[in-house]
Formats: structure tokens, sequence, C-alpha cells
């Protein structure tokens, strides 16, 4: 594959904004920034875990619960038509998945709940080896969803589940009786995957655990000994969700560079790869415009037009890259497909442009460069 | 990074001019260490530092380094790539005499430490096979060059820091269990099957002697760094990979034929150290320990025989330590240019401010006239 440029009026878009994002950052460094007021690392606390971290977790447990009735229906009345329904819901909830994926940090840190829900990257093909075995074998103990949920983590989770229902033999689905186990394993999944759901909605309510540590940020909390360390939590959000997005997703497959190399693809399978970009990005906008990122800059920006002129082109670009990607999203199957690769490319520049502009923003912003050292050790 | 050993060999190692250093005045110096840095302009290097000489020899890097190993009868220092780099760079203590590069074979990447043999003539360093994830030794002959000369097994995944115990023929090895690929990075792969141990290896043949796990509740407790004290106590430093609400600890010693012991918290939590331990030393007398953690800006002294920690100070950005020239010191470095010459009190007998962002690890290296 190669990379050929964009379309004129996209690459034009796209040099436009990032000549406008040049001229704003060097401007902001040759004039002197004052901080109108301290940034307000609690109520940013408190607005992501309202507008972006509830919000996002109550979306997926939705969907999760949704699939798991769909994919009862399919089982007690397998056909086309149920197998599609299932399938509809299981792209719904990938999608729902995307707007919280990239959080690494509270309930989903433990009991090893992120790679139960997604075992990724797998690049040896374990999780697909072992649930091809398992339904071959039809071990009873995968169709109970408690028992599901000790057994190994990449028979659990979202990537267990699409070759459940997309994989050689998945449509056997839609008659009577031909997949009887795999239909019962897929619906164990579901409800696994709603029981991981619950746990970690259940930490991040009002009332709960890590909802607490959160909101109260200071000495002798057990996670978080500043304000600064739950902002720094979300800086590391947005630059490792933008970096997985362009690095591990949109530049393999638009064979850039060194990343050509062959490697799995994640939800191949199920050709919902772009699905869960296209949920990824938007979750990276919501947590910046909605869930407090901007806000808090803003105000500690004060009437500064540079800081407010770079603000505004993240902006623009952000919007760009959810327009560019909504028709590729849609267009399940471009993967492979002539020319397919052109199409990302000016949604890889738009994204490069956030993660510099709105991260380093975010961190002067904030106070949060970290040393040569603590930032990046080994 | 994937260097190519052409453009390595031809581009990438330089003298700088400097301190011409002769024998007779590094015979004379008292501390001396090597380290890989960041210059000022942003290009990577390697640099040997006199404590009251100042810079005794600095040789450029294609890539961000890591860790030094010093050959304890040459005193050649040999600067590793970071993960998952493939390069390393072997250079004289004095000027003159060209640098030497060699990569790993293909499909191998270093993880940016070594060791030299007691003898000087072979060097040992913590590598990944790519393809398979498994961790092995890399065996390097000196007088050859550092031409390949073998592999040893590693016995477990991510090995990273390793070392020699007295008899020069037991090799521990930091496994830190935890599986990564150059296709993605520095992610880890494996978080929720990890298992980080503590390999014992005779050199001879490569069989394992003994290895020891963390318990299973300490699975996700990445052992990365280590150091060998007074009758051969390994004292490590962990890197915590589980929930942010555990804090457990970070520190631990071991001595072959027994289990494991984490070191309880002291005037320092692992909550205080933020779950990172970047760096591990033992002073000359083999008593004492100094433990570094970047994150949380501050170098611990342990008792080793006492098994306890016995003081703090804060750094800023400490991450490298090395045993000073006399017992019960040590040298930090930040990544802020900072070289210090601290007791294990926490007093600072010596400052300096280089121009460098110190990399993440130091070496203490010992010098003689011979060493020409």
């Amino acid at each position: 594959m190669s990379w050929a440029a964009p379309s004129s009026r996209q690459a034009a878009i796209v040099i436009g904004l990032g000549l406008c994002v040049l001229f704003a950052a060097t401007a902001a460094q040759s004039t002197n920034v004052q901080a109108k007021v301290p940034f307000d690392h609690a109520q940013l606390a408190r607005t992501s875990l309202e507008q972006f971290i509830r919000f996002g977790y109550a979306r997926f447990g939705e969907a999760v619960g949704r699939m798991s009735d769909r994919v009862a229906e399919l089982c007690s009345a397998p056909s086309e038509n149920t197998l599609k329904a299932a399938r509809e819901s299981f792209r719904k909830t990938v999608a729902a998945w995307g707007g919280v994926e990239f959080i690494t940090f509270g309930p989903v840190g433990e009991n090893n709940r992120l790679e139960r829900i997604m075992f990724w990257p797998d690049r040896r093909g374990i999780g697909a080896r072992q649930v091809r075995r398992l339904i071959y074998a039809k071990k009873k103990r995968a169709l109970d969803p408690a028992r599901l949920a000790k057994m190994s983590v990449a028979m659990q989770g979202l990537g267990a589940l699409e070759i459940a229902l997309y994989s050689k033999g998945a449509g056997e689905l839609a008659q009577p009786g031909a997949a009887t186990f795999r239909c019962g394993y897929a619906l164990a999944v579901s409800r696994n995957l709603g029981a991981i759901a619950k746990a970690i909605l259940t930490s991040w309510a009002s009332s709960g655990a890590f909802a607490k540590l959160w909101l109260t940020a200071g000495p002798g909390n057990t996670v978080y000994l500043s304000g600064r360390e739950t902002t720094l939590e979300l800086s590391k959000l947005l630059n490792q969700g933008l970096d997985t997005v362009v690095e591990q997703r949109l530049e393999p497959l638009a064979g850039i560079g060194a990343r050509k190399v062959r490697r799995p693809v994640i939800l191949a399978r199920s050709g919902l790869t772009l699905n869960l970009v296209a949920a990824d990005v938007a979750a990276l906008k919501r947590l910046m415009f909605d869930g407090g990122i901007v806000t808090a800059v803003a105000a500690r920006a004060g009437n500064d037009e540079e800081a407010l002129s770079l603000m505004r082109s993240v902006r623009a670009e952000t919007d760009l890259a959810v327009r560019l990607l909504k028709p590729l999203a849609q267009g399940a199957d471009l993967l492979g497909k002539p020319g397919s690769d052109r199409k990302l490319v000016p949604t890889i520049f738009a994204l490069k442009n956030i993660r510099e502009n709105a991260v380093g923003l975010l961190k002067s912003s904030a106070g949060l460069s970290l040393g040569f050292n603590a930032s990046d050790g080994d | 990074m994937e260097i190519d050993r052409r453009a390595l060999l031809a581009g990438l190692v330089s003298l700088v001019p400097g301190f011409a250093a002769t024998p007779q005045a590094l015979a004379a110096a008292r501390t001396v260490v090597g380290g890989a840095v960041r210059r000022s302009d942003g290009s990577y290097g390697a640099v040997l530092y006199d404590l009251d000489q100042g810079l005794l020899r600095q040789v450029a890097l294609p890539g961000r380094g890591h860790d030094v190993a010093v050959n304890p009868v040459t005193g050649a220092c040999v600067a590793f790539a970071r993960r998952p780099g493939n390069f390393a760079i072997a250079f004289g203590p004095y000027q003159g005499g060209e640098p030497i590069g060699f990569t790993t074979p293909e499909g191998t990447h270093f993880y940016g430490h070594g060791v030299f043999s007691r003898d000087g003539g072979l060097l040992y360093t913590t590598e990944n096979r790519i393809e398979t994830g498994d961790g092995v030794i890399g065996v390097w002959s000196v007088k050859d060059g550092y031409k390949r000369a073998g592999a040893l097994p590693a016995f477990g995944i991510g090995p990273h820091d390793l070392n020699l115990l007295s008899d020069g023929r037991t090799m521990v090895i930091a496994n830190g269990g935890i599986a990564t690929h150059p296709d993605t990075g520095r992610k880890p792969l494996n978080l929720a099957t990890m298992k980080p141990s503590l390999a014992y290896v005779d050199v001879r043949n490569g069989e394992l002697i003994e290895q020891h796990v963390l318990p299973a509740r300490l699975h996700r407790n990445s052992i990365r760094h280590l150091d060998v004290a007074a009758g051969d106590t390994i004292v490590f430093g962990c890197q915590f990979k589980g929930p942010s609400t555990q804090h457990p600890s970070l520190i631990g010693l071991h001595r072959m034929g027994s289990e494991p012991y984490l070191v309880p918290d002291g005037v320092a939590s692992s909550q205080d150290l933020r779950g990172y331990v970047s760096s591990v030393a033992v002073d000359r007398g083999g008593a004492l320990a100094a433990v570094s953690s970047s994150r949380g800006q501050a170098v611990l002294f342990a008792d080793v025989a006492g098994r306890r920690i016995i003081g703090k100070r804060s750094f800023p950005d400490a991450s490298g330590v090395a045993a000073g020239s006399q017992a019960a010191h040590f040298v930090v470095t930040g990544g802020g240019g900072d070289v210090s010459d601290v007791t294990s009190r926490g007093s600072v007998d010596r400052h300096h401010q280089t121009d460098w962002a110190w990399d993440n690890h130091l070496a203490a290296v010992r010098l003689s006239p011979q060493h020409g």
C-alpha cells in the first residue's frame, strides 16, 4: 500500500488548519503568557467524572444490556433476522466501548477488567485459538457467566464475542439447533461483560469507592496525593488515546512508513475497525469539550488570545476528524479496498495536530510537565 | 528503534572535543560515573564524568540510551539503546580509540542493560526475541570486537537488569514479566498474566540454578532493576502495574536458597514513590543501597543487613544512582542535569550542574592507570 496525497480539498483544509495552529503556537511562544487564575483541578475532576467517565460507562452498560437481550433472542429463536439484530447490537456495543476504552485508571484497572473487556493487542492470536478450541470442545463451564469470569481473559470480552458472532461457522447461529453451544457461549460473554460494566459503574457512582478518591485528591488520599494528579490522568488518557488511534490503528491501515508491517487489525473480522476508531475520536472530543478540559484551560487562559486561538484550532481539527471518519466508519468494508489508505491520511494529519496542540496546551496550562525521567522511564 | 548496522557504524560514533584525560589524571580521580544523556541540542549521547575533573569522554548515540556497562578489567564502557532499540556503543575511558558499534541479531532487541564477565572477556546483555517474546541473554566476545558469541535463556519474559554474583559464574536476572512488541511500542501486552521473577543462571552452561516468583497477589509487581550487596544479597526494585488503589512494597531483598523479602514502607511509602522504582545501586562497602524513584522525586537509602529503609532525600527527576568512591556514598543524577555525591544519611557532599539530561541509569566506573 502506498499513501498518495489526499484529495486537494481535504489537503487544503488540513494544511490550512496546520498553518493556523503553527501560527498560533508561534505567537504563544513569542508572548509571555501569564495565567489569569489558577488551574482548577478539582472542577475538572468533577466535570470529567460527570460528563465523560460516568456518561461513557453508562452508555457502555446500556449497550451491553441490550446486546445480551438480542443474543438471548438469537439463542431462543435462531434466524437470519435475530442474527442480524445480535450483530447490530454488537456493533453498537463496540461503539460504546470506544467511548471509554482509553480510561485505564479506576475500577477498570482492577481484577483485569480492562483485559477482560477487550484483550488486545493479541499478536499471536491467543484469543482466537482459545475461543475456537472452546467452541469445538463445547466446554459447559463457559456457558455460566460467573465461571467464564474466572477463565482466560482472552475468552471473555468483545474479541471473543466477535469470533463467536463472525468467524467461520457463525452463520449456523441462524439455523435452529445448529450452533446451540456457540450461541450459549456468546450469551455468557455478553452477560459477563454486563457484570463487569456494572461493577465499574458502581465504583464510579456518586457513592462509589473510586469516585470518592477521584473527587478528594490531596494528602491522605490513597491514590491521588494532589489535584494535579487527576488532571495528569486525563492528560495521559488524551495523549495515549490519540497515540493509539494514530499509531496503532490508522497508520498501519494507511501503510505509512515503519508502520507498514502486517499485523492483526482490531475487529477486522467484523469489519468494525473504523467504527471503533470513529467512536474513539468522538469520545476524545467529548473529553475535551464536554469533559471540562477546554473549560479549565480557557478559564486559566483568561483573555489570552493566543491560547484561545490554539483552542479554536483544536476544535476545528477535532470537528474535521470526526467528520472525515463518519463516512469511513459507515462504509465498514473499507479495509483493503483500493484508495482506502488515501482516505485515512487527512484524518491522521488532523489527529496528530490535535495531539500536539491539545495535550501541550493542557500540560502547560495545568503545570503538568514532568521531568525527562519521570515522564518516560523504564 | 531499529538501526541499520551500516548506518550506525558509518555515522553515529564521533568523539567530542573535551577534556583530554590521561591515565595519570584519571588515576587520581575519585568518583567517575558513566551514563546515557540527552544533550542540549536534543541529540543523545553517553558520557564519562568525573566529579573532580568534569567530562572525561563523550560519544554520540543514534537514539536514546538506557544504561552503561563497565568492563571491570579495561574500564571500557558500553552504552545500550533503550527498549526496544537494537544498538550498543562501546568506548574506552580515554580520548582516542574509535568507539565500536554493534547491534542485536535480526529479530531481537536490547532491554537496555548488560554486565561484563569478571575477566572482562564477555559481555552479557538482556534481550527480547521479538516474535516469540522469549527473554534471552546475549553473549558477546569483547576481544573479537563485540562479536556475537551465543545466547543463554533468561527463563522469563522481559529480562531487564542482570548482574553476576561474587563467584563470577552465577548470573541473577530480573525478569520483569512484561511482554512487549516493537509494533506496539512499549505497551504491555500481558498484564493479566505477567509473572515477574528472579532467575539464577549458571553462565557456563546456561542452566537454571533456581528461580523465584513473587506471590500471586503481587504478580503485577514487575522486578526491573537489581544490584548485588555483600554476601550476594540481591537488592531489587519493582514497578507496580496493578490497580492504583494498591501500594505493595517496591524494594526487595533476596539470597539464593530463600524466599524474596519485600522491605516494608519506611520513611517513604510505595505511594510516595508512585509505584515506581527507577534504579538500584549498592555502595562500595556492600552494606547500603540507594533506590531512586523519578516519579516520586526521591532517593531512598536502605540498610541491607538490617532489611530496612534508613533515609530519604528529595531530588528533582532523580533516576541514575551509582556507588560513590567511598562506602556509604552514592552518585545521583537527574533529568535536569544535576549530579550529586550524597551520603546514605542524605547529605549532599558535592553537587554539579551539567548541561545534559541524565537518562534513567548510572554506572560507577573504577579507573586505574593501566586502563589505557
